[in-house]
């Protein structure tokens, strides 16, 4: 059975309480908001971000951990129990990564901006604990999604990639107090390659195979063809994190081209769903999804270059913003805008007696419009600003980034809002006790 | 061919009739946000059009679906999907006959400013809803209705559908 036939089918049991769910999405665009403030505040030391611990790594934390890692938890958490058609055997784990992971984050991030490195290590703790956790949900619901091969493949390597990641981060955090680490720098980058292409990319491929279809009214792109992507894809990742450790240049560049070569297999199937599907007029969204298609390929030819030392003197933040922000976070803010409204109208249709809720009810597309505006200019700024290693540009970028993180914010919350009870509608109904 | 049961590839292609509909509707209204369309023939086709398809192809395969294959359903034991959709029928006919009504009005004598306010509101909403529910049915019904129906069913509800259109 489809997602959408589960969801349609007696979802009601397999929806998790709105309160859990959107708690991940309102924290996120949340965290969003205050990454571009770090951004601004930190501008002239990011784009010539090189390594280390300074105010800058805590723009890049809020963005990573902040707004993709904690929406990926928050969707996972939710699109999973609804594709396998088995409840959460209870809720409460999924609120307890929540209070792990949010104030990690938080803790993390704000002692990264005042170099505090004990209070770094403690908040790494705190987040990895909560990663794990949700790493044991993950994998007890991925052990159960038999309908959905392609997807349960992508999802294994991504909790894969998540473990090694909340290993390798509380490592790279108590190395600052410890200096155990003789090649702190080369163990940082490889855990850039294994959270970003690693955890978060192969969520981002594995749930389009489902998603994209979906919003183009298509049929999901062909089995096989999407499995080769995916081998191609997870030895990639591997292979690049491997060579950058051991700092072989052959690892690299054959990671680089099987990297490649996946992103066009993974492109050429997404194009076909799109070309073969009935809706034509696929909106807003969609323009930042194939945005974020477009960086995702360019991502690796910037870090390819970055690590020959061809990419100027500021290689690794043009690669850090191609692959975070012009690939992941871009793709991510795309799709949850379809995401959320349709989660929300799921609820209170549930919530409703009369018709069912509509999208345009419960948030109006405006504030879109103003964030995808404002995004396209702050990426490209920054790009500018990176290349050109000028800091005005980037203050620019970072004042416009916020105007559409804070646009963002306000249609979250306007969804949000909707969901919540009226005086004139009954509360929704979950069994939050369970 | 997508699907395997006739009634399925059916209805699937009568959805892609429906969204292409509903993608002009939403084109028509957007290239006229502020004054109403002129009348121009081009225009006076594209009403008759939506109309058309709203009335003909629309209204039937509603009642095709509630009355035969939400009730299959139902006798399977699984009646949630069909409550849910039938729900989004509900409230998506009377706007359907408005809208209709509108557009056959306006191809013949055109919009005043009262029918094409009208027009836009109850086309913007049709629209979402419908492209919603398409979504659903193609992703949910169809498929779930390919994998699980017999061929005697699919004979006999297929000859159904096809001698009542």
């Amino acid at each position: 059975m489809t997602l959408a036939a589960s969801f349609l089918g007696g979802a009601s049991g397999r929806l998790l309480p709105a309160s859990i769910t959107f708690r991940f999405f309102g924290a996120a665009a949340a965290f969003h908001v205050a990454a571009w403030l770090v951004l601004l505040l930190t501008a002239e030391q990011l784009i010539r971000y090189r390594g280390g611990l300074s105010p800058a790594v805590s723009a890049l934390h809020l963005l990573v951990l902040g707004v993709l890692v904690t929406t990926a938890v928050g969707s996972a958490a939710q699109l999973l129990p609804v594709a396998t058609r088995r409840a959460l055997a209870a809720h409460w784990p999924v609120r307890l990564v929540f209070w792990m992971l949010i104030p990690g984050i938080t803790l993390m991030c704000i002692s990264m901006f005042f170099v505090k490195t004990r209070l770094v290590a403690a908040g790494a703790v705190l987040t990895a604990a909560g990663l794990l956790t949700f790493a044991l949900i993950l994998a007890d619901n991925l052990r159960r999604a038999g309908s959905l091969p392609v997807v349960a493949a992508f999802g294994w390597a991504a909790l894969a990639a998540l473990v090694a990641t909340a290993l390798l981060g509380p490592a790279l955090s108590l190395d600052y107090l410890t200096h155990v680490l003789d090649q702190h720098q080369v163990y940082a980058r490889a855990h850039a390659i294994v959270a970003g292409y690693g955890f978060m990319g192969m969520l981002a491929l594995g749930f389009s195979h489902v998603l994209v279809p979906m919003f183009a009214l298509s049929p999901a792109p062909g089995r096989r063809a999407a499995f080769a992507g995916f081998v191609a894809a997870v030895g990639a990742v591997v292979l690049a994190a491997i060579g950058v450790i051991g700092d072989l240049p052959g690892i690299v560049t054959v990671a680089s081209v099987l990297g490649l070569g996946a992103v066009a297999l993974h492109l050429t199937l997404m194009v076909r769903s799109l070309k073969a599907g009935m809706r034509r007029r696929l909106g807003l969204s969609f323009i930042l999804v194939r945005a974020a298609w477009i960086a995702l390929p360019a991502s690796i030819l910037a870090g390819f270059a970055a690590y020959y030392g061809h990419a100027g003197p500021n290689g690794p933040a043009l690669f850090g913003l191609l692959l975070l922000v012009g690939w992941l976070l871009t793709f991510l803010l795309g799709i949850l805008q379809r995401i959320l409204p349709f989660l929300a109208t799921m609820h209170a249709s549930s919530a409703r007696s009369g018709t069912p809720a509509r999208v345009s009810e419960l948030a109006s597309d405006s504030p879109l419009k103003l964030h995808a505006v404002c995004h396209a200019a702050a990426f490209g700024l920054l790009v500018f600003a990176i290349v050109r290693d000028e800091p005005g540009p980037a203050v620019l970028a970072a004042w416009i980034g916020l105007t559409g993180s804070l646009a963002f914010a306000f249609f979250a919350a306007n969804v949000i809002r909707g969901l919540l009870p009226s005086p004139h509608t009954p509360a929704i109904s979950h069994q939050d006790a369970r | 061919m997508m699907f395997r049961n006739r009634i399925c590839q059916r209805l699937h292609d009568e959805h892609a009739a429906t969204v292409t509909s509903m993608e002009r509707l939403e084109s028509l209204i957007a290239r006229h946000r502020g004054a109403p369309p002129t009348g121009a023939d081009a225009d006076s086709m594209l009403l008759r059009g939506i109309a058309d398809n709203v009335e003909l192809e629309v209204s039937p395969h509603f009642d095709f679906e509630e009355q035969h294959l939400f009730t299959y359903l139902e006798d399977m034991g699984d009646a949630a999907i069909g409550a849910h959709l039938a729900s989004e029928h509900e409230s998506m006919r009377p706007l359907g006959r408005r809208l209709a009504e509108l557009a056959r009005s306006a191809a013949q004598s055109g919009f005043d400013d009262a029918s094409w306010s009208e027009f836009r509101r109850i086309g913007a909403e049709l629209s979402e809803r419908m492209l919603t529910h398409v979504q659903k049915e193609e992703m949910a019904l169809l498929p779930l209705l390919d994998e699980a129906m017999d061929p005697a069913t699919e004979t006999r509800l297929f000859e159904a559908y096809t001698e009542n259109s």
